[in-house]
Parts: structure tokens; C-alpha cells; sequence
């Protein structure tokens, strides 16, 4: 069944424009010159319960305006959603207790006292019964290894730890949807490995229907099966994660090692190079040329060895970023 | 929603406000030392006014009853100060509106009750300088209380802060229209500040000035309480105060919903 489900959801922002300098400036005093901005146009997609999601997309894209709709913050221009039976804008309070959102660049937390003081102002919020909240505290509090942290103010913690604190935070009245925003950002490599696992042990546990964006793929590999690629507003791909370079006419990724560094500019002459690190050239090619790549490079380049595998992800999703998705 | 749901969140909020308030202790310090000094100054700008002459009354004040004004009105002004507009100007200007929005809770009684709380050590704090300035008005100056008038004075406190949170809760809210306001605060204070008798008493500004900022909300935060218990409101005066007051506490409160509806339809609509 679907928990989330979007049907040609639509938002446009208008703004005026802003010369530059000080004639500009006085110009506008004077006449404004309106801009209309189509942030999210006709999104349409429904979400299982229970399902990890990722949202992806570049800066920009629309991700966060859309997740502004679900979780019931923003006013769609035209078009309609429900999630988990609601309209979500309408901000019933039914609603308002069965979600969560966490954006990673804003706290929820009050920074000057330790995160369990939020936590029980969380609980008074929604009205969780004292058993209930003890018994998730303790099992999230094991489960983020968080114990020593939580009589430490907030605004002492390291950003790894006070994101651990906001997705506790945010989990402890258990909504059925959760929306993050950037979870891992700004985050080490550790601490985004630690949030990752915790998602994971989260969503098996609690089986939360979790939409996730990020910029950092290694999030969305471990936690999506399916990810939704939003770009310039509208959806350029939607489906399972490893369908994506499929939709390239899968792409390979060719390696050679050569004996000596070769020019530049000699490696530049084949379709598909990328870049040299050492004696490692690395080149892109079409699956259907593989093949006339590999015996040419044979004959021509100074080959100790070759490997042919797929295209990293990266090179998938960039693509379809810049649109060139074979439709 | 439960009343006792509903009194248990809010609760809360006070207690947070509470206990953050506890993490800026040197603030305190700032608080006495921001109430003392105007109170200083302004009596020995009224001893030169006054001059030697005992018997001398201005804008219907005698030295004494100008002294004691200058100090109750000065630490009423100080119990009833808010300072909650910076941060719902913030949520409103950087956003952080949204994770309220998304939460079953009522911002208005969110701000209101971790305000509150905040208020709460730095307002006992004020409320003993109080007491000790009416005990040194008593010894020095024969000023007199009745226990009529500190019962009255309790009951307009109450209206007071309640009418001042909800004036800077309108001019807050106008941080959904305009970007910058930060300044606004500063200005519009001083101004209630000065409407609400709280540098000097209005009379100062004329017997005309004064018929009608009776009749206005501003009187109410300041000099209505500070007039009270000085026992220099008549009263057959008092009821009808108390009714002007009563009355713009509900336009106030019309006022702030209706503008927080219009904002949030803007901040919805805008995003940020």
C-alpha cells in the first residue's frame, strides 16, 4: 500500500530581480521586473510503506521544496499529495504526530541544554505515554551508542554526535514517515558510516517508511533500493538502484595499466578518456564498443594490463544530472 | 487535544526556558545593573527639576511621589520586558519556523511558555528589588502602601505582561513582510516604553496627550500597575481601567491571529 503518494505536484516561486550596483539598486526602486521560478514541476510518485527512498538530485533540483510539501511546511502550487492519508498541508494534528523530518542543517535541539531535556519536551509534544518513551529512549539510546553524550549540552557535541541526537530526537514519538534532508552533511567518514548503519538497523526494527536525500551516493548504495532522480524540478529517473547505468546503455568502465606514462594528449585522441593517475588511464566506453576500444588500445598503447567492469555509479548519476539519459 | 496533554507541553516549554535561562548566569548581574542605573539617573535629573523647595509639584507629582514612581515604574517596565521577538523573528527569517510547523505543538504557546520560563529566575530577581525599593520609600521618603493596592498591582502586572508580550508579538510577526527588522524592536520599544510612561510619568505630555493614551494599551504595561500601587488612581477609576485593559488584551489577541494566519500563509507560500 501506498504510504506517500505525489500526483503532478507543482511549485512555483516568484521573485523579483536584482540588478547589480548601485543604478540597479535605484532602478528597482522603481520598476521590478517579476521572475518566476517553476522549483518542482509535475511530480508524480508513490512510495510503499515501509520502503528506504532515496531523493536525488543536484543543488537546487527541487528536493527539499518537495520535501517541504510532504512533511506539510510549504503550499504546493497546483497539483496534490497524501501521505499516510493526509493532505500534508493542511497540518492536521493527526498528521503532525505520525511524521518526522530532519534537516541536517537545522536543529530542533535546544543548544544550550543537554539533548535529553528536548527529548522530554518531545515526549510532552506527543503526548507519549512515559512507558512507551522510556522503553524507545533506552532502545535508541543503545542502539546509537549515545549514553555518555546525553547529559552533555548540545552545542558541545561534535556534529557527528548532535546528528545522532536530532534523528533520536525526531524517532522518539516512532512516526511511521520519516523525511531526512541531508543527514550525513558535513559529516567525517565515520560518523556518516555510523548514521548509515543506524538507518539500516532502524528501518528492519521499526520499519519506518524513511525518504532520504543526499549528495553522498555511498548513503544512498547502502540504504536505497529504489531511488527517485529528481533534476530541474521534474523526475528524470525512478526505480532500483542498480537500474540506473542500464539506462545508460550500460557503460563501461575500461582501466589500463601501462608500462611507461604516456602523453596526455595520446590518451585525449580515444572517445571516452577520463583521466591518468600514475601509469592508471581510465576511460568510459559504450558497452556495444568495448571491445574495438580494448583491441585498438592493445595495438597502440603499451598495455601490461586491462579491465573492463561497470561504471561507477558517480558516472551514472552525473549523466542523468546533465540529462543524457538515453530515454 | 487533553487538557492535561496540552498543560503538560507546555509545561515543559517553561521548564526548558527555565532551566537555559540558568546556563547565562552573569546576565543576571547585567539585568540589576540595567534597571539601577536609569532609576539613578532620572532622580537626579527630578532633584535639579525639583530644586530645594519641598513643597514644589510637577506634572501632579511631589518629589517624593516622583522618586517612588521612577523606581516602581522602572522595575515594572523590567518584569514586564519581553525579549522572545529576536528569536520568532530568527524562526521567521531563517526558516527554522518549519520544525515547529511540522511538530503537534502551538508555536504561539511554545514562545509564550519557554519565555516564560526564561523570564522566570531574572523576574523573582526584579520582584525582590521591587520590594526592597518600596522598603526603602517607606523609611525614606514616608511613601505608604495598602495591602488593597499590592493585591491590585498583582492583578495589572498579570494584564501588563500579557498586553506588552502580545504588542511585540504583532510587531515580531511583521517579520513575515519585511526582511530586516531587527531595528524595528529597538525603535518600537522605546516608543511603548515612553507612551507607556516608563522613562516618565505621562503627564508630562499635557492633559490632552494623556486623555487619550488612557484610552490606548500602552498605559497599562507601565504606569497603569505603577500608579496602582502608588494608590494614586481614584477608585471609582480602577474598574473601567481594568476594563480598557481587558478590552484591548482580546483586540491584541485578534490582532496576532490574524496576522500569524496571513504570515504563515506567506511563509508557506514564499519558503526560505
Amino acid at each position: 500500500m501506498s504510504i506517500i503518494q505525489l500526483d503532478n505536484l507543482c511549485r512555483n516561486f516568484t521573485y523579483y530581480e536584482k540588478q547589480a550596483g548601485l543604478r540597479g539598486s535605484f532602478k528597482n526602486l522603481f520598476a521590478r521586473k517579476m521572475i518566476t521560478k517553476e522549483a518542482v514541476k509535475n511530480i508524480s510518485f508513490a512510495i510503499d510503506e515501509g520502503k528506504t527512498v532515496g531523493f536525488l538530485g543536484p543543488n537546487g533540483a527541487g528536493k527539499t521544496t518537495t520535501l517541504k510539501m510532504l512533511s506539510g511546511i510549504m503550499h504546493p502550487t497546483s497539483g496534490s499529495a497524501k501521505v499516510l492519508g493526509f493532505t500534508p498541508w493542511q497540518r492536521k494534528k493527526d498528521f503532525r504526530m505520525q511524521i518526522a523530518i530532519v534537516m541536517g542543517q537545522r536543529s530542533q535541539l535546544w543548544s544550550d541544554l543537554p539533548a535529553l531535556e528536548s527529548f522530554d519536551l518531545n515526549r510532552a509534544i506527543y503526548e507519549i505515554d512515559k512507558v512507551q518513551y522510556k522503553n524507545t529512549l533506552d532502545e535508541l539510546v543503545a542502539l546509537f551508542g549515545i549514553e555518555q553524550q546525553l547529559p552533555v549540552q548540545v552545542r558541545r557535541l561534535s556534529l557527528g554526535e548532535r546528528m545522532k541526537m536530532e534523528i533520536v530526537a525526531s524517532l522518539l514519538h516512532r512516526p511511521k514517515v520519516l523525511f531526512l534532508d541531508e543527514p550525513t552533511i558535513g559529516l567525517d567518514i565515520i560518523s556518516q558510516q555510523a548514521i548509515r548503519d543506524l538507518l539500516k538497523r532502524l528501518n528492519s526494527k521499526f520499519g519506518t517508511t524513511v525518504m532520504l536525500t543526499s549528495h553522498y551516493l555511498s548513503d544512498i548504495e547502502d540504504l536505497c533500493e529504489r531511488i527517485i532522480l529528481i533534476n530541474h524540478g521534474s523526475v528524470v529517473y525512478d526505480g532500483a538502484l542498480s537500474g540506473v547505468n542500464e539506462t545508460l546503455a550500460g557503460r563501461k568502465t575500461v582501466r589500463l595499466i601501462l608500462s611507461e606514462q604516456p602523453d596526455v594528449r595520446r590518451l585525449s585522441a580515444y572517445d571516452g578518456f577520463r583521466e591518468i593517475e600514475g601509469s592508471c588511464a581510465r576511460f568510459e566506453i559504450d558497452r556495444a564498443g568495448v571491445r574495438a576500444f580494448s583491441l585498438r588500445a592493445l595495438e597502440e598503447l603499451p598495455v601490461i594490463d586491462l579491465t573492463i567492469e561497470d561504471a561507477p555509479l558517480e558516472e551514472g548519476i552525473a549523466r542523468l544530472y546533465r540529462g543524457e539519459a538515453d530515454e | 487535544m487533553s487538557d492535561a496533554a496540552a498543560s503538560m507541553k507546555y509545561g515543559k516549554c517553561f521548564s526548558l526556558g527555565f532551566k537555559a535561562a540558568f546556563e547565562y548566569r552573569i546576565n543576571f548581574l547585567f539585568t540589576v545593573a540595567g534597571a539601577v542605573s536609569p532609576v539613578v539617573i532620572q532622580t537626579v535629573l527630578w532633584i535639579a527639576l525639583y530644586g530645594q523647595d519641598p513643597a514644589a509639584t510637577l506634572f501632579g507629582f511631589t518629589f517624593a511621589q516622583m522618586v517612588a514612581y521612577t523606581v516602581i515604574g522602572q522595575l515594572v517596565n523590567r518584569l514586564v520586558r519581553t525579549g522572545f521577538e529576536y528569536e520568532l523573528n530568527n524562526d521567521i527569517k531563517s526558516g527554522t519556523l518549519d520544525r515547529y510547523l511540522v511538530k503537534p505543538v502551538g508555536y504561539f504557546g511554545y514562545r509564550l511558555f519557554s519565555f516564560l520560563g526564561d523570564k522566570l529566575v531574572q523576574s523573582l530577581l526584579m520582584a525582590l528589588l521591587l520590594a526592597a525599593g518600596v522598603i526603602a520609600l517607606v523609611c525614606t521618603l514616608g511613601f505608604s502602601i495598602t495591602p488593597a493596592a499590592v493585591v491590585l498591582f498583582i492583578i495589572s502586572l498579570a494584564a501588563a505582561f500579557t498586553l506588552n508580550f502580545l504588542l511585540f508579538w504583532c510587531v515580531g510577526l511583521a517579520g513575515f513582510w519585511l526582511t530586516e527588522i531587527g531595528f524595528m524592536f529597538e525603535a518600537s520599544r522605546i516608543v511603548i516604553i515612553t507612551l507607556a510612561g516608563g522613562i516618565f510619568p505621562i503627564s508630562v505630555f499635557g492633559a490632552r496627550a494623556e486623555r487619550i493614551l488612557a484610552l490606548l494599551p500602552f498605559r497599562f504595561t507601565i504606569q497603569f500597575p505603577t500608579e496602582l500601587l502608588c494608590g494614586r488612581i481614584p477608585s471609582q477609576e480602577i474598574a473601567p481601567a481594568f476594563g480598557i485593559a481587558a478590552i484591548w488584551i482580546v483586540v491584541l489577541t485578534a490582532l496576532s491571529q490574524f496576522l500569524w494566519r496571513r504570515g504563515l500563509r506567506r511563509f508557506a507560500a514564499v519558503g526560505s
